[in-house]
C-alpha cells in the first residue's frame, strides 16, 4: 500500500470508530469507491493541466489530522454575528453542524435545510438519488476525498414548485481547534422542478482563530431541477494562515437558471473549483467573481462550463484585484459539446495589478464542437486607467484615495450582484477597508 | 477569391501529389548513434557538430513524446523512419542546364520555375529537395552587400564560427522533444546572416518538399540579422501524396541584434490524408526568433491549410527593451486534419510590445487549436500585449479550440485577449444573397475577410498563393 493509501485508510477506519451515528450502506458503498479513485489517481500535482498554477501536492502530502469536534453544541454569539439576519441558518464550526437550523420554524411542507448526517440518518429519499451521483464531481480529486472523508455537511431540499423566499445560510467556521488540522464538508443543495432556491456558503474564521493555520475542503453539489432557479453564493473571508479548497458542482436541468457569485478576500492558499454541466436544453448559467489578493496569499478560481444540450447560455465575469507579492489565478473553461447548437456563452476575466510582485495567471479556454454558436471570451491584464486617476486627482483627489477609488469601483462591478443588502454592504466595507477607503455609502 | 477558384479547389484532389523518381541515397531506417555519425560523415562536418548533435540524441532518449498538443494520432515508431535522404547525383552546379532536368520538372509541377520566378519577382530561391541543398541562386547579388544566403551544410563549410555561435542559441537542443531529434539528425535547411545596416534587396525564399518515401525531413533554418538590418524570408511547403504518415520535425532559429527586423512567411499546403484521415504529413515544428537587441521585430506569420497534423508555435523571445513580436495565423483544418497551432511571446527587456492575430478555420471534421502564451517578466515594464484569436466554424462535425496562456509579473504591463468563435452568420449571408451574390460566391467572401488581417501581412507573391489555399471545400458547409 501507498502512502496515501495508508494515509487515507487509516483515516477511513478512524471515521467508521468516531461514534457518529450509523450511515446507510449504500453512503458506505459511495464513499468507499471515492477513496478507491483518490487512492488511484493520488493528489493532484502541478504537472497536471489543471493544477500547474496551484501546488496543493506539498500541503496535501503532510497528512494533516481531522479537526476534533468543537466544545460546543450551539451557535455562539459569534457565529451569526456577520450572517444575513433573515436568512435560514445552518452553522458548522470545524466541519460539524450545530444544531437545527435557525428561523426554520415555518418552511414550507417537504423543505428540508438540515445537515447532511441527519438528512443521512432518516435515509431522506432524495440523498439515494442524488448524493455523490455527478460524474464531474467524482473526478475532481479533492471533492472525492471530501466525500470520502467528511464527517458533515449541509442538505438542502426544495419540492417542486416550492419558492423559498428567504436565502438559506451555510455559515462555515473554523476554531483555533482546527489549527494544522483538516477540515471536511460535504454538502447537497436541490431545487426540483419550477423551486427557487438561494444559499449563502461562507466561509470565515471565528474571532480569535484568525491566524490559525487550517485546511478546509469542502465539497457542495447542486441540482438545478427543470425550470427551477438555484443562486449559490460562496464567499470566503478565511483567515490569513488558512488553506480553503473549495469544489462546486451542478447539474442544470431543462429551462433552470443557475447563478454562481464567488467572492474570495481571505486565506492564505486558495483554491475554487467551480463547474456547471447544462445538461438538458434552455438552461442558462451566470457564474461571477471577484477575488481580492494581497501580502502572500494565492488565489486560484478554476471553472468550467459544460454545454451539453442545445440552446443553453451561459455568461461568466471574473475579476481579481492582486496587490502585494500575491498571486491570482483563473482558468475559465468553455466546453460545447457536439450536439449543443445555438450556444450562448460569454465569458471575461479582468486583472487589475497593483504592485510589482503580484503576479496574474489567466487561461480562458474555449473546446468548442458545434457550429451553430456564438462564444467568446476576453482577459485582461493591466493597471488603473492612467487618465481616469489624472481626471480624479485634477479634482484635488490625493494619488492613492483615486486609486483606492479606481480599485473599488472595480471591484464593485461583482460585489453589486449580490441581491442581499446586509450582505452586500459587509463585503463592500470589507474591501473598502483593505483599500483604506472609509465613508463611502454603498447601496 | 472568385466562384471558379473555389470549385477549382474545391474539387481538386490533393495536386501536387506526385512522386519524382531520383534515385536517393538514404541511410537505413533507424536511429542511433551510428546512424547519426554516417549522417555527419557524409555531410563532411566538423567533429564539434558532431559532439552537438550526439549530445542532443542523448538528451532526446530520457524524453518523452509530448502527450498534451489537443492532437490525436498512433504514436511514432521512430526507428522505422530514415533518417537522411540525399538525392544521389550530387554535383555541385555551375549552371541551371546542368541540374537534373527531373528536380527542375519537380519545381515546374509546384508552379516554381525558379529562374522565371527568380528573375521576374526578384525572389532568389534556395530549393530544399529532400534534405540536400540543390542550387542557389542570385548569391552573387546578395553575396556583394554580404549577405550570406546558403544551405546549412554549406554554412557549416564555410561559416563555421556564425553557424557555431548561434546554432542552438535561440531552440536549444533541451527544448523539448521533437528539437531535441532535429538536432540530432537535422539533414540540412537554409542559412542566413544579414550584416550590420544592410536591408537585403528581396524576398528570400526558399521550397521545402517531402520526397523519399518514410523520410523524415528535418530541415534547419538558421537567420541572422546583424545591427539594423531588414530581411523578409519566405517558406513555402507541399509535398507528395503518399498513404503512410510522413514526420516533419524542423527547428527554425531567428536571431534579431539592434534595431534589426526579421520577417518569415510561411505558407503550408503539405499532404493532409485522405478523406479517411489515411496518410498526411506530422507537422511538429519548433520555430523561435529573439530580439536579442533594442528595437528588434521579429514577426511571423504563417498560413496553415495542409498536414495531417500540425504542431507548431512560432515564438518570439522578447529581449531587447522596445523589440516587438507578431504573429498572425490563419490554420485551416479540414476532412480529418488537426491543427494545434498558437504562439508564445515572452516579454523580457522594458517596453516591449506583441500583436496575435489567429485565424482558425474548422471544416468537414477539422479540429483546430489555438494554444498560445503571453509571459510578462518581472523586469518588462510598459510591455503591451493584443492578441485577438477567432475561429470560423464550417459544418457541425468540426471543432474550435482556445487555450490562451496569460502570464503577467509586472503592474505596468497592459494584456488584452479576446476570442470569438461563430459560424458564417445567417445575417451576412442574407445581406450579400439578397445583392445578388450567390451562396458560393458569398461564402467566400466572408472567409476571405474573415482571414484579411492576416493575409495583408502576407508578401505578395505568397497573398496569391494563400488565397489559392484557402479556396476549401466550403461546398456544402454551409447553409
Amino acid at each position: 500500500m501507498t502512502e496515501l493509501a495508508q494515509q487515507l485508510r487509516a483515516e477511513r477506519a478512524a471515521l467508521s470508530s468516531a461514534g457518529d451515528p450509523p450511515v446507510p450502506g449504500w453512503w458506505e458503498e459511495r464513499r468507499e469507491q471515492a477513496l478507491a479513485t483518490l487512492i488511484a489517481r493520488g493528489w493532484p500535482t502541478s504537472a497536471e493541466e489543471d493544477w500547474k498554477y496551484t501546488n496543493v501536492a506539498p500541503l496535501l502530502q503532510r497528512g494533516l489530522a481531522r479537526a476534533p469536534a468543537p466544545p460546543l453544541t450551539t451557535p455562539p454569539a459569534w457565529a451569526t454575528r456577520d450572517g444575513l439576519p433573515e436568512a435560514i441558518t445552518l452553522v458548522f464550526v470545524d466541519g460539524h453542524c450545530l444544531g437545527p437550523a435557525s428561523g426554520a420554524a415555518d418552511l414550507p411542507n417537504g423543505v428540508r435545510v438540515c445537515s447532511l448526517r441527519q438528512a443521512l440518518a432518516e435515509d431522506h429519499p432524495a440523498l439515494r438519488a442524488q448524493l455523490a451521483q455527478q460524474p464531474a464531481l467524482a473526478a475532481q480529486p479533492l471533492a472525492a476525498w471530501s466525500t470520502a472523508l467528511a464527517r458533515d455537511g449541509a442538505f438542502v431540499y426544495l419540492p417542486q414548485g416550492v419558492v423559498l423566499a428567504r436565502p438559506v445560510q451555510l455559515l462555515c467556521l473554523t476554531t483555533r481547534g482546527a489549527a494544522e488540522r483538516v477540515v471536511q464538508l460535504r454538502s447537497l443543495l436541490i431545487a426540483e422542478p419550477t423551486s427557487e432556491l438561494a444559499v449563502i456558503e461562507s466561509h470565515a474564521a471565528a474571532p480569535d482563530a484568525a491566524d490559525v493555520a487550517c485546511l478546509v475542503n469542502s465539497a457542495t453539489e447542486l441540482v438545478v431541477g427543470a425550470n427551477a432557479s438555484v443562486a449559490h453564493y460562496l464567499l470566503q473571508r478565511a483567515g490569513q494562515a488558512a488553506t480553503q479548497l473549495a469544489t462546486v458542482q451542478a447539474t442544470q436541468h431543462a429551462d433552470s437558471r443557475l447563478t454562481s457569485l464567488t467572492c474570495v478576500l481571505g486565506g492564505a492558499l486558495v483554491r475554487n473549483t467551480i463547474g456547471t454541466r447544462l445538461a438538458a436544453p434552455g438552461a442558462q448559467s451566470t457564474l461571477d467573481g471577484l477575488f481580492f489578493a494581497g501580502g502572500r496569499q494565492h488565489v486560484d478560481n478554476h471553472t468550467t462550463i459544460d454545454h451539453e444540450q442545445p440552446r443553453c447560455a451561459s455568461s461568466e465575469c471574473y475579476k481579481g484585484i492582486l496587490d502585494g507579492a500575491a498571486t491570482g489565478v483563473f482558468n475559465g473553461k468553455v466546453l460545447v459539446r457536439p450536439q449543443a447548437q445555438q450556444t450562448d456563452a460569454r465569458q471575461s476575466n479582468h486583472n487589475l495589478l497593483l504592485s510589482a510582485t503580484a503576479t496574474v495567471n489567466s487561461k480562458p479556454q474555449l473546446e468548442i464542437f458545434a457550429d451553430d454558436v456564438k462564444c467568446s471570451h476576453g482577459a485582461t491584464i493591466g493597471q488603473l486607467d492612467a487618465e481616469a486617476l489624472f481626471y480624479l486627482r485634477a479634482r484635488g483627489i490625493d494619488e492613492g484615495a483615486a486609486r483606492s477609488l479606481l480599485t473599488w469601483a472595480f471591484a464593485s462591478e461583482v460585489i453589486e450582484r449580490v441581491p442581499f443588502a446586509a450582505l452586500r454592504r459587509q463585503l463592500a466595507s470589507t474591501v473598502q477597508q483593505r483599500l483604506g477607503l472609509s465613508g463611502l455609502t454603498t447601496t | 477569391m472568385s466562384t471558379k477558384l473555389i470549385e477549382e479547389t474545391a474539387q481538386q484532389e490533393y495536386r501536387w501529389g506526385f512522386v519524382t523518381e531520383i534515385e536517393s541515397d538514404a541511410v537505413p531506417a533507424g536511429l542511433n548513434e551510428q546512424t547519426i555519425a554516417l549522417i555527419s560523415s557524409k555531410k563532411q562536418e566538423p567533429p564539434w557538430l558532431l559532439e552537438w548533435r550526439l549530445r542532443a540524441y542523448r538528451h532526446w532518449l530520457t524524453l518523452r513524446a509530448p502527450q498534451w498538443p489537443n492532437v490525436r494520432y498512433p504514436a511514432i515508431d521512430f526507428q522505422s523512419i530514415v533518417y537522411y535522404s540525399a538525392p544521389r547525383q550530387q554535383p555541385r552546379y555551375s549552371s541551371w542546364d546542368e541540374v537534373d532536368p527531373k528536380l527542375l520538372e519537380t519545381y515546374e509541377k509546384l508552379g516554381v520555375p525558379l529562374e522565371e520566378r527568380a528573375m521576374l519577382a526578384g525572389v532568389a530561391v534556395d530549393a530544399v529537395f529532400d534534405s540536400v541543398s540543390v542550387t542557389t541562386t542570385f548569391k552573387d547579388e546578395l553575396a556583394k552587400q554580404g549577405i550570406l544566403f546558403s544551405s546549412f551544410s554549406e554554412a557549416v563549410r564555410e561559416h563555421p564560427e556564425l553557424v557555431q555561435r548561434y546554432l542552438g542559441s535561440v531552440v536549444p537542443h533541451t527544448d523539448n522533444f521533437y528539437a531535441a531529434l532535429n538536432s540530432a539528425v537535422f539533414s540540412d535547411g537554409s542559412f542566413v546572416y544579414i550584416p550590420p545596416g544592410v536591408r537585403c534587396p528581396m524576398e528570400l525564399s526558399t521550397y521545402f518538399r517531402i520526397n523519399a518515401a518514410r523520410t523524415g525531413q528535418f530541415e534547419r533554418t538558421l537567420i541572422v540579422a546583424d545591427r539594423g538590418s531588414h530581411v523578409s524570408y519566405l517558406e513555402g511547403c507541399t509535398a507528395p501524396q503518399r498513404d503512410e504518415h510522413q514526420l516533419h520535425a524542423a527547428v527554425v532559429e531567428l536571431v534579431a541584434l539592434d534595431d534589426a527586423e526579421i520577417k518569415y512567411s510561411t505558407v503550408q499546403n503539405w499532404y493532409p490524408g485522405d478523406e479517411q484521415g489515411r496518410g498526411g504529413v506530422y507537422n511538429f515544428v519548433t520555430k523561435r526568433g529573439a530580439c536579442r537587441g533594442v528595437r528588434s521585430k521579429i514577426s511571423w506569420t504563417q498560413v496553415e491549410t495542409g498536414s495531417a497534423i500540425t504542431w507548431k508555435y512560432p515564438s518570439v523571445l522578447l529581449l531587447g527593451d522596445h523589440s516587438v513580436g507578431e504573429f498572425y495565423s490563419v490554420a485551416l483544418t479540414k476532412g480529418r486534419q488537426q491543427a494545434d497551432t498558437g504562439t508564445k511571446m515572452l516579454h523580457v527587456g522594458r517596453h516591449t510590445r506583441s500583436t496575435i492575430i489567429s485565424k482558425g478555420i474548422s471544416a468537414g471534421e477539422g479540429q483546430n487549436s489555438y494554444r498560445g502564451l503571453v509571459r510578462v517578466q518581472r523586469g518588462a515594464a510598459h510591455a503591451r500585449n493584443f492578441s485577438q484569436c477567432d475561429s470560423l466554424l464550417l459544418g457541425d462535425r468540426c471543432g474550435a479550440h482556445t487555450f490562451p496562456y496569460l502570464e503577467c509579473k509586472n503592474p505596468t504591463a497592459q494584456i488584452e485577449h479576446e476570442a470569438t468563435t461563430s459560424k458564417i452568420g445567417d445575417d451576412q449571408l442574407f445581406y450579400l444573397r439578397q445583392r445578388g451574390i450567390d451562396q458560393e460566391n458569398a461564402i467566400s467572401m466572408l472567409v476571405n475577410g474573415f482571414c484579411k488581417d492576416v493575409l495583408r501581412e502576407l508578401p505578395m507573391e505568397f497573398a496569391v498563393e494563400a488565397q489559392k489555399l484557402l479556396g476549401i471545400s466550403l461546398e456544402g458547409s454551409v447553409g
